[in-house]
């Protein structure tokens, strides 16, 4: 079964995520900040990871950062409410394993595509 | 089936300013919650452009929604008309390595109001501005689901903001909040000058051959 994991530190948001990879057939595992997602991923080794970019603790980047240090390599879809521009956001592509970039608020239907289309399903 | 009584939580007036807006968004003054449903900091530029049109001010616009260089980019294609923007950037740096310039710094988001306060005071001797923007409130608070506690937190943030910006001149606070997380069940009463609600509505144009 194909494993992702879900970071955001909205409880609800969070949960809703992880209910519709579920349904979709996906094996998930949940962390709500940056520390707790760093600490679980070499355990679970997920494909790919939902990932919110504005979270106490630790800041994207510094997740990036310590990625590296991991065994694990996911592809990252970010999640965010945070408007960039077309050249940042292109910007943004290219840093550490980052595949996409969808903003909130988001449709489910939006967010399992993306999924699909970057596990080539 | 359960059947449950329904209990009216609150009751809102609105009254339509369209012709006074002018006058009204013209001589702003004070603190100002402004509600809006559109997240495109576009379509609220031509807002900023009817406050006091005829002067030049200084607007400080702590952003936590808007990167500064998407601001930028709007900003060449809907020009502020007199006004000079400084911007405390508190999303880039999240994500990029990012240099303050003379009209904008970079700063991790606040946590909680009392942050926020300490980095406006901070900024306002930076940039001594006649308009304090907080874009958004809807990072603080959520207007649908308020616990008491949260309100109180707001009111006692508002009450300091005024007491320390707030003078006889052009200056205005003005608090953005985005309604689309969930429909406002209880609206700030205590240290709120005005309430504005900007509804942006959006259809499919229709092109003939």
């Amino acid at each position: 079964m194909t494993k992702i994991m879900v970071v955001d530190d909205e409880t609800d948001l969070r949960e809703m995520i992880n209910i519709m990879m579920r349904k979709e057939g996906y094996e998930t595992q949940m962390a709500e900040n940056g520390d707790d997602f760093l600490n679980k991923i070499d355990d679970f080794q997920p494909v790919l990871v939902t990932l919110d970019v504005m979270m106490p603790g630790l800041t994207t980047k510094e997740i990036l950062e310590k990625l590296k240090e991991k065994i694990a390599k996911p592809k990252i879809i970010l999640l965010t409410v945070v408007r960039f521009s077309e050249e940042e956001k292109q910007r943004i592509l290219k840093l550490g394993n980052i595949v996409d970039y969808i903003t909130k608020p988001f449709d489910f239907e939006q967010l399992i595509s993306t999924v699909k289309k970057h596990l080539n399903q | 089936m359960t059947i449950r009584d329904e209990k009216i939580i609150q009751v809102n007036y609105w009254k339509k300013l369209q012709k006074d807006l002018d006058e009204v968004v013209g001589k702003l003054h004070g603190v100002v919650l402004f509600i809006h449903n559109s997240a495109k900091f576009e379509d609220i530029t031509d807002f900023f452009n009817k406050i006091h049109p005829d002067k030049r001010l200084r607007v400080l616009y702590i952003s936590l929604i808007n990167s500064n260089n998407h601001i930028e980019r709007i900003l060449k294609e809907k020009p502020l008309i007199n006004k000079r923007l400084h911007v405390v950037d508190c999303v880039s740096s999240f994500i990029m390595d990012m240099e303050d310039t003379r009209f904008c710094v970079y700063k991790k988001p606040p946590q909680n109001l009392q942050a926020l306060k300490e980095m406006i005071l901070e900024n306002i001797q930076k940039t001594d501005p006649n308009i304090l923007v907080v874009d958004s409130l809807t990072q603080f608070i959520n207007f649908s689901v308020p616990t008491e506690n949260e309100l109180v937190e707001l009111y006692h943030f508002l009450k300091e903001l005024r007491e320390n910006i707030i003078g006889l001149g052009d200056d205005s606070i003005i608090l953005i909040y985005n309604d689309k997380v969930g429909y406002m069940k209880t609206l700030p009463v205590m240290n709120i000058d005005l309430i504005l609600k900007y509804d942006v509505i959006r259809d499919t144009i229709r092109l003939r051959d």
